[in-house]
């Protein structure tokens, strides 16, 4: 039964052109960051060779096949070293994202009154303030360097759209006669909640979570990106910085280095929300073609 | 009009407000960054790994200092700092932020509001004029798009902004200052106007300031380019279902005519709500522009102070937006019965 739905499910996402795309780069980028650390591990130069710096891309070693930043390391080596990095945070930051707009949105919903009244006033508060600034101050002024907490201080303020329309689902199917006649059964509210309400939500969600995902990338780069927080060579954001520092130094010879993480970047992001658009192309018969 | 949402609106305004700052209050008592170091870098004094400082070349003092002198320093420091019940100081901080008194920046040795008021005129310029050639581009493209769905044009056009908009603002930013300011030099690279002008109303100083808000404003409405059509597209398409476009239609209006006057009109009515809020939220894009462009805007001073650990300026820079997006989200609901009378009647 499990295994049934969830091929059902994986077959109506491969024919979907958009989803069968996100899919197959975020597989890609998955294996990338797994293994791709220990196929070219990391290993900083001291004292870079001035005719190995900034290199165009070679066909030899594989790990000069994107050309070299300015120690003299492959970009290709770089990248695949930062990719852990990036894959976690933005996962994580999309987990916790969602699970909160989930909590909070059948918590106000279900209960209502009072605690309904007090989440809501949270969330427009929320809703008022620009995320991106406020994550920034946050993440400099704590100056982490741990996944974790990078992810938590990343979903403080994006949950607040999913927790609306998770209440307002909740809000609309609660008092439905079928959700009357669990009740008069006595089953438990647990199981009203993820049986019966949450179900039709789940599409939803996972949209949701895999915006949030994209979400979370955009910050997490853009703080690196300008240098606020403690960075490695290999970090994305940091990698595109030196470009631009070295592109105005050097010029012509920088551009590899600009140029690959910002596909690497651009390509991950597209893909999740191609993925995205594609789901929701198959849960939303308007859009099915 | 609605005064009880009124009240919950102004209502949630306060609470945000209040909010930023009892947050960065808090953050600014007890981040582990301090002000301190900054001071000490000045010095010629650069913290090492094991927490001690060694001097830097062409120092002041000479030799280095262990940990044990550096929190000796540090200690000594915090005693100018006000100290004692921390409820007390967030509040004596918010009657003082209420009064005007911001503090006086570390880096600049300037009041926080001078800071503010020279540099929120540049952003407001390009935050503004990016945000209005972007919805009216898109209004336009909107229209277009509905009037052509499902064609090529429609199809081609969502693809292309739904690819364009996963992409984030500071790419763009990266690509467009490498090649058109490093390479092909047609751009300058920082500054918001040129140095052998005289600020002022000669028209070589507006020629330049335009010159170098060209780029900042062009990456921005690049980056948020799209929205506005898509969402136009949809209210377009909605409104063609109605039934006044049929009875319109039936009398045998020009369709030119029914488009700008009946469909367009109504289409548009729910996007003005949210034009105000996006150009509140659009500064936060505008900080990635300036600090890349290196355009003397609050984005740019923003991320100045947070690298130099210059936690009141920073916190003013996010007070005033957070305000400015409270208020304006309250003009919006304000103004919004203006232009349309069903709100003032329902």
């Amino acid at each position: 039964m499990k295994t049934a739905s969830i091929k059902r499910n994986f077959s109506l996402i491969w024919r979907s052109l958009p989803a069968r795309f996100g899919l197959l780069v975020i597989i890609a980028y998955v294996v990338m960051a797994a293994v791709g650390p220990v196929l070219l591990p990391y290993k900083p130069v001291s004292f870079p060779n001035q005719s190995e710096i900034l290199l165009p891309p070679q066909p030899w070693p594989p790990s000069m096949w994107l050309g070299t930043d300015m120690t003299g390391e492959g970009i290709l080596v770089d990248i695949v070293n930062g990719a852990p990095f990036v894959l976690e945070v933005s996962f994580l930051a999309g987990l916790f994202t969602t699970l909160i707009g989930l909590a909070v949105g059948v918590v106000a919903g279900y209960l209502g009154r009072y605690v309904d009244a007090v989440l809501m006033w949270i969330t427009d508060t929320l809703l008022t303030i620009p995320s991106l600034l406020l994550v920034v101050i946050i993440a400099t002024m704590i100056k982490t360097e741990n996944p974790l907490v990078l992810a938590g201080i990343l979903s403080i303020t994006g949950w607040t759209g999913l927790a609306r329309a998770v209440r307002s689902q909740v809000l609309a199917i609660k008092n439905l006669p079928y959700i009357e006649a669990a009740r008069v059964l006595g089953l438990g509210t647990g199981y009203i909640l993820f049986r019966e309400i949450l179900p039709p939500l789940m599409p939803y969600i996972w949209i949701n979570l895999i915006l949030n995902v994209e979400g979370a990338i955009y910050a997490a780069v853009g703080l690196y990106y300008l240098g606020l927080l403690p960075f490695k060579n290999y970090d994305w954001g940091a990698m595109i910085n030196f470009a631009l520092q070295l592109g105005a130094v050097y010029g012509t010879n920088a551009v590899w280095y600009l140029l690959f993480p910002v596909l690497f970047i651009s390509l991950y992001m597209v893909a999740l929300m191609e993925l995205a658009y594609g789901i929701e192309e198959i849960v939303n018969p308007r859009l099915r073609r | 009009m609605n005064w009880k949402y009124l009240a919950r609106r102004i209502g949630i305004a306060i609470s945000t407000i209040f909010f930023v700052l009892l947050l960065t209050y808090i953050l600014f008592e007890y981040s582990p960054l301090k002000p301190i170091d900054y001071l000490l870098n000045q010095l010629g004094l650069v913290p090492t790994q094991g927490g001690g400082l060694v001097a830097s070349r062409g120092s002041l003092l000479s030799g280095t200092l262990s940990q044990q002198q550096y929190e000796q320093i540090v200690a000594y420091l915090e005693t100018f700092l006000p100290h004692g019940n921390p409820v007390i100081n967030v509040l004596k901080y918010i009657y003082n932020i209420l009064r005007g008194n911001w503090g006086i920046s570390l880096i600049y040795i300037e009041p926080v509001t001078l800071l503010i008021g020279s540099a929120l005129p540049w952003t407001l310029f390009v935050v503004a004029t990016a945000n209005i050639l972007n919805f009216f581009i898109g209004v336009y493209l909107g229209q277009l798009m509905a009037y052509n769905r499902g064609k090529k044009l429609d199809q081609v056009l969502t693809q292309f902004i739904t690819v364009k908009r996963a992409i984030p603002v500071y790419i763009y930013a990266a690509l467009f200052l490498m090649f058109f300011g490093f390479y092909l030099r047609i751009v300058p690279t920082s500054g918001a106007y040129g140095v052998n002008v005289t600020p002022g109303l000669n028209l070589p100083f507006i020629l330049s300031v335009l010159h170098h808000a060209a780029m900042p404003i062009f990456t921005l409405f690049f980056a948020t380019f799209g929205g506005w059509a898509l969402a136009m597209r949809g209210n377009v398409i909605s409104q063609l279902g109605e039934d006044y476009v049929t009875y319109a239609e039936a009398r045998g209006l020009p369709s030119s005519y029914i488009r700008s006057r009946y469909v367009g009109r109504n289409a548009i009515l729910p996007l003005y709500t949210s034009l105000i809020i996006s150009i509140g939220f659009s500064f936060a894009g505008s900080v990635f522009v300036e600090q890349t462009f290196a355009y003397p805007g609050v984005g740019s001073l923003y991320v100045s102070s947070l690298t130099n650990s210059d936690w009141l300026l920073a916190m003013g820079i996010l007070f005033i937006i957070v305000v400015a997006i409270a208020v304006g989200m309250i003009v919006a609901d304000l103004t919004y019965s203006l232009i349309d009378p069903r709100v003032r009647v329902g």
